[in-house]
């Protein structure tokens, strides 16, 4: 019985393995197959095309933090939002509701930070 | 549409925190005490209402909400407890800088928390409405972010009270990964139905929730925030600390371990006895040498939380109603306390104790609260605090009969209440007996003295006329298959 | 609808009596009380209004109550209020008795307390104090009331200790003076060690009972079968009580000192009503002392001394009120040998009397004092009668009531006494006839020195002048009462059976008149002159003139007892205090406690990943113990 309740888990410890795998393989086919040349601009740091200046220890501006904020707030929401749109189908009106008052209470947060000004870049 | 009605009081203080937050972000009031006057008569209000309120019999949301006279009767003293704090914190709203309305409302949606608390059946729902009460905090304590102290007591709130959650998580999973299950119902089931000891595995993460249901009531070994957090956090989250957070932990405590981890009681009752003796002692003890009120209401919180360790700890019905009892009782007085502690602050810009010298003389009101709240504190009769202590060891010593070890227990108790006598005693002096620097009466506003004479008169009136809430108390305990 | 009829009884028709009216026989005054503390005390007129009319109140309810009693027979019983209940033993209810007993003093206490607040208004007008004055008698009022209708011993204790506190208040209501708080302490602490006793009494009784309700432990008593023994120190114990309220021997030394209170408080509470209470409440538990002949013989004996003792006193005393005062421990003692020969019914008819004219005699003297200017010395005073007639007349029947000349109600009442007495016990018998005749020595004396002879001192005699209506109309009341109460025959009845004796033994009855004639004659051959003095009676008497001039040396007594054994043993106790339990005990437990909570404070040491590392440290060992080993 026991036995049987933990091989359901068997299934995340494969899940788990291919995780791992994915980066992991690519880079592993790239250092095989690629030839090893380094150069001075090829080891410098790639941000976006952009030449990286100063050290990343810095403090940033706390705007900054708040934006990030509001946008992992709605990138979760997005993540609920997926799963509950799949499932939508078979739901009663109680699932429809409470997703309405959620993301009512997101909107709230956006229209509270908004009217506090936390979305003008001073 | 029952699970609504079983809900409707979270939902109405929740609404009604973000309509504060959202009127207040519009078209701000420039007079920001009536703000917090106006949320304290609400929650009056609503406390008023929920005395309208039946419980029912069945869970609701999957089993993981309970509306039983337990879930009542603790919701009932959160808004107690959330409209006098919301009246200090209009009290106190001079002395923070900005962002009042929003500390309405976040003591508003902390005290949602603990209402879901009074409710909790499923360790999930645990986990989370703990987590909201806790995260409430970390940023209620350390509000005034101009003031160092401030700022360290929400800093050590928030690491220590991280690390009391993962704890308590890791042993949520422990206890879903041995049982299956994290309805408390049917982890009684499980455990019922089983033979012999509990795994090891269980046992495991059994203790690993204690460990954070202990760090909120603030027993030994997790005891060592409370100090320097109720000293440094602003008064009104201080009391909240002391009345909410306690009675939502205990709440916890009671629920978990009287329904769900009930079957196993002979493997957790003498780990809380053990803890009850040594937080008891801590709390009394460390509280002799202080000279700053709050930081000596924190060392006594931690010495109550003792107290009613000793009615967890006898396992019968007699302890679990007078602990429910004495958290009643306890909200009035520790109300009272920094009801009137907030007062003379705002007058004195102090909290250490030699300010409250004469007190007696400047504002006999305050002497009066404070006093007698220091009383009922120390359990002199006929204050509800002796009949408090009085039910607690009155369990104790049944337990006893059956166990002569809780003899010990209540031997101990015995003597914490004599130490405790000296400190709380101490004040009292301070308050009658000496000289003020300073004799210029204190000015009581109104609705302080409002809540300080409800506060009175429901310490003396539940001393003597013990009858009610003894009965609301029993009526509350029997959720539990205790005898 | 029930709770309707709980709270004001079946109907409203005729006959019929509101139960919440009962209950406010005993609140009203509590009330008022309270309103004068809190709200009028600033004024004086509205604060006597309210006393004064509370206890109206209280009189017109329990008149009522009391009438419906004796002419229909309809008696109520409200319902106990369950008060405290701890556990299964303990239950102490606030009950309400309202039986013929209490009907009847209720209606003394009410009555005579309506009077005596009413005269107030006229003594203690101009007197800063009024409204503390008339908010402390209401206080009293109701503590009073409270003893008379409580149904149990929890709650007649309650009040009984209620009526200390007020009459040590009013003892001492001229603080100022040293005099009256000294007084006012020494009452208090002079009835405390009777009702230590009783308290050990009613604890020693529930012990055995488990009950503190009269009516249960009435009926439970035959059944407990207790020893003989524990039933006399039963007695006796809770008898101690009522020698500390009624001025018993030996604790009768705190009443006349209580005499530096307001007259019309010593008129209230120390003749008529608070000292009566002793009485009245070892009537009440008669059931408890009746069956214990050794209380009964103890609690006759004392009473008989008392009387005989206190009216040798009164012959040699020169304060107006003090005199009163003595003769009030005579008839006290009276009435508490009456209740030690068995006749409950007798002492409370005495009880009723003299509350009546005792507290005429106390408001006349008060009178006599307003109109001398605070002169209470009787050798200063002389041939007020012409100045103060109404109070001379009716000073004049209290004391023939005091006496006991016939057809006043004095004579009835201590007649049935006097007959009780000879019948039970000759020896008591003969004492209570020495007290009567001395009786009416010393009133006599009072009489002919205060009111007749030429004036001793002219200034105040010129000066002196008629009281005004609202001190004389409860004078005149009073007197009326004082003269119609003993002829109410059936009072005695009332309360039960009365005793079997020859009650109409003529030859008897008219010796016994005799004796009061006797004592104003030998007053009056003394006393009756211009220039009254003691000076015969002195060289009569020698040496026992002395010793009842300086009141047996009793306070002497006590005063050297307090002085060298209380002292010596407060020495010893000190030096074992001060140095062993102080130094070694408390000393070095609180100096060790201390440095424990040191110890204690020593972990907060404020750093967080200290606290971090004692938590986890905490959990560790937790799980170490519970789970490995």
């Amino acid at each position: 019985m026991k036995d049987l309740y933990l091989n359901q888990y068997l299934f995340v410890v494969v899940f788990l393995l291919v995780a791992v795998a994915f980066p992991l393989l690519p880079l592993a086919i790239a250092w095989l197959l690629a030839p090893h040349r380094p150069a001075a601009t090829k080891n410098d740091t790639y941000e976006c095309g952009l030449t990286s200046k100063g050290d990343a220890w810095v403090q940033f501006r706390v705007g900054y933090y708040i934006y990030a904020l509001v946008y992992v707030i709605f990138a979760v929401e997005t993540v609920f939002l997926y799963p509950w749109a799949v499932a939508f189908g078979g739901m009663p009106f109680g699932g429809f509701l409470a997703m309405m008052v959620f993301v009512l209470l997101l909107v709230e947060g956006l229209v509270y930070a908004w009217a506090k000004g936390a979305l003008d870049w001073k | 549409m029952m699970s609504l009605y079983a809900i409707q009081l979270e939902c109405l203080i929740s609404i009604w925190g973000i309509l504060i937050l959202l009127v207040d972000a519009f078209k701000p009031i420039p007079n920001k005490r009536t703000v917090g006057y106006l949320a304290a008569g609400f929650v009056a209000v609503a406390l008023l209402y929920s005395f309208a309120m039946q419980p029912v019999p069945d869970t609701f949301f999957h089993g993981m909400f309970r509306l039983d006279p337990f879930a009542l009767y603790f919701k009932r003293l959160f808004l107690l407890a959330l409209a006098a704090v919301l009246l200090m914190a209009a009290e106190f709203s001079p002395r923070i800088e900005s962002g009042v309305a929003e500390f309405y409302a976040l003591l508003m949606f902390c005290a949602v928390g603990m209402l879901l608390i009074a409710s909790v059946n499923d360790f999930i729902l645990l986990f989370v409405s703990l987590e909201l009460v806790t995260i409430t905090f970390y940023v209620l304590a350390s509000y005034l972010r101009r003031q160092i102290p401030s700022l360290e007591a929400g800093t050590k709130y928030l690491i220590l009270g991280a690390l009391s959650s993962g704890f308590t998580v890791y042993g949520i999973a422990y206890i879903f990964g041995t049982t299956g299950t994290t309805n408390f119902d049917k982890l009684a089931e499980i455990l019922n139905s089983q033979t012999g000891p509990p795994a090891s595995a269980f046992i495991f993460g059994m203790l690993l929730v204690l460990t954070g249901l202990g760090f909120k009531i603030a027993s030994v070994p997790f005891q060592v925030w409370a100090p320097d957090v109720y000293q440094g956090a602003p008064t009104p989250v201080t009391a909240f600390l002391a009345v909410g957070s306690k009675a939502a932990g205990f709440a916890l405590l009671l629920r978990v371990l009287y329904t769900g981890l009930l079957p196993v009681s002979l493997s957790w009752n003498a780990l809380i006895a053990v803890l009850a003796g040594a937080t008891l002692l801590y709390g009394n003890l460390g509280a002799i040498p202080q000279h700053n009120i709050k930081r000596l209401l924190g060392y006594s919180s931690i010495g109550h939380a003792g107290y009613m360790l000793m009615g967890v700890a006898a396992v019968n019905a007699l302890g679990a109603g007078a602990v429910l009892f004495y958290l009643g009782q306890y909200a009035f007085t520790n109300l009272c306390a920094f009801l009137a502690i907030i007062a003379v602050t705002a007058a004195t810009g102090s909290d250490e104790i030699p300010s409250f010298s004469g007190l007696g003389k400047r504002s006999p009101i305050l002497g009066l609260a404070l006093f007698l709240s220091m009383m009922s504190l120390a359990g002199i009769p006929p204050l509800s605090g002796f009949f408090g202590k009085f039910q607690l060891f009155a369990a104790v010593v049944q337990r006893a009969q059956t166990d002569s070890k809780y003899y010990v227990l209540a031997a101990i108790g015995a003597v914490a209440v004599v130490i405790s006598l000296y400190f709380y005693l101490g004040v009292g002096r301070a308050i009658y007996l000496q000289e003020a620097e300073d004799a210029t009466p204190i000015v009581v506003s109104k609705p302080m003295r409002f809540g300080l004479v409800v506060c009175m008169v429901a310490m003396i009136g539940i001393g003597i006329f013990q009858r009610p809430l003894v009965h609301a108390s029993i009526m509350a305990a029997k959720v539990f298959s205790l005898h | 609808m029930n709770h309707l009829i709980y709270l004001y009884g079946t109907d409203w028709g005729m006959g019929q009596f509101p139960i919440c009216s009962v209950w406010m026989i005993l609140f009203t005054p509590l009330v008022a009380a309270a309103l004068i503390t809190l709200l009028t005390g600033r004024q004086k007129g509205l604060s006597a209004a309210l006393s004064i009319g509370a206890i109206l109140i209280s009189f017109a309810l329990s008149l009522r109550l009391f009438l419906l009693f004796a002419l229909k027979g309809i008696q109520h019983h409200p319902h106990p209020i369950q008060w405290l209940v701890v556990g299964n033993t303990v239950r102490i209810n606030f009950g309400m008795t309202t039986d013929a007993l209490a009907l009847l003093m209720l209606l003394v206490v009410t009555g005579v307390g309506s009077a005596i607040h009413i005269y107030s208004l006229g003594y203690m007008k101009g007197d800063p104090g009024f409204s503390r004055f008339f908010a402390c008698m209401s206080l009293f009022t109701f503590s009073m009331l409270g003893i008379v209708i409580s149904s149990n011993f929890i709650q007649i204790f309650i009040f009984w200790e209620l009526v200390g506190v007020s009459s040590y208040l009013l003892i001492g209501y001229w603080f100022e003076r040293p005099s009256a708080a000294d007084a006012g302490n020494k009452a208090f602490l002079t009835t405390r060690i009777g009702d230590v006793g009783m308290m050990l009494g009613i604890l020693l009784l529930w012990s055995h009972a488990h009950t503190f309700e009269f009516t249960e432990l009435k009926a439970k008593l035959p059944t407990l079968g207790l020893p003989v023994g524990t039933l006399a120190l039963i007695g006796a114990l809770i008898f101690a009580g009522a020698v500390g309220k009624s001025a018993q021997v030996p604790l009768h030394v705190w009443l006349p000192d209580a005499m530096e209170g307001p007259t019309p408080v010593s008129a209230l509470i120390h003749a008529a009503t608070m000292v009566a209470a002793g009485v009245y409440m070892l009537c009440r538990i008669s059931w408890l002392i009746l069956p214990s002949q050794t209380a009964l013989w103890l609690i006759a004996w004392i009473g008989a001394i008392t009387a005989l003792m206190a009216a040798t006193i009164a012959i040699a005393q020169n304060d107006i009120k003090r005199i009163l005062a003595y003769s009030t421990l005579s008839q006290l003692g009276y009435m508490v040998m009456a209740v030690g020969l068995g006749g409950p019914t007798q002492a409370m008819f005495h009880l009723t009397t003299h509350a009546f004219f005792k507290a005429l005699l106390f408001l006349g003297a008060g009178s006599v004092i307003i109109a001398l200017h605070h002169e209470q010395d009787i050798w200063k005073m002389g041939g007020l009668w012409k100045k103060t007639p109404i109070t001379f007349w009716t000073f004049l029947i209290g004391t023939l009531a005091l006496a006991g000349v016939p057809p006043l109600s004095g004579f009835y009442s201590k007649d049935e006494i006097l007959l009780l007495a000879i019948e039970r016990n000759p020896m008591l018998f003969v004492m209570a006839v020495a007290t009567a005749f001395l009786t009416a020595y010393y009133m006599g004396r009072e009489v002919f020195v205060v009111f007749f002879g030429k004036p001793r001192d002219y200034h105040a005699y010129d000066h002196a002048q008629e009281s005004p209506w609202v001190m004389t109309l409860p004078l005149i009341f009073l007197a009326a009462l004082s003269i119609v109460a003993g002829w109410y025959s059936k009072v005695p009845d009332f309360l039960g059976p009365p005793h079997e004796a020859q009650r109409h033994s003529s030859l008897l009855t008219g010796g016994l008149i005799l004796v009061p004639l006797f004592g104003f004659l030998v007053a009056a051959k003394i006393y009756w002159k211009a220039e009254p003095s003691d000076a015969p009676v002195k060289v009569a008497l020698g040496n026992l003139w002395t010793l009842v001039e300086n009141k047996y040396y009793f306070d002497e007594l006590y005063h050297w007892i307090i002085q060298y054994v209380q002292g010596t043993i407060a020495i010893v106790c000190d030096v074992f205090d001060r140095w062993i339990l102080q130094r070694l005990g408390i000393g070095g437990l609180s100096v060790g406690t201390g440095l424990l909570g040191r110890t204690v404070r020593l972990l907060q040491t404020g750093s967080i990943s200290g606290y971090a590392f004692l938590i986890g440290l905490g959990v560790t060992v937790i799980i170490y113990y519970a789970v490995v080993r």
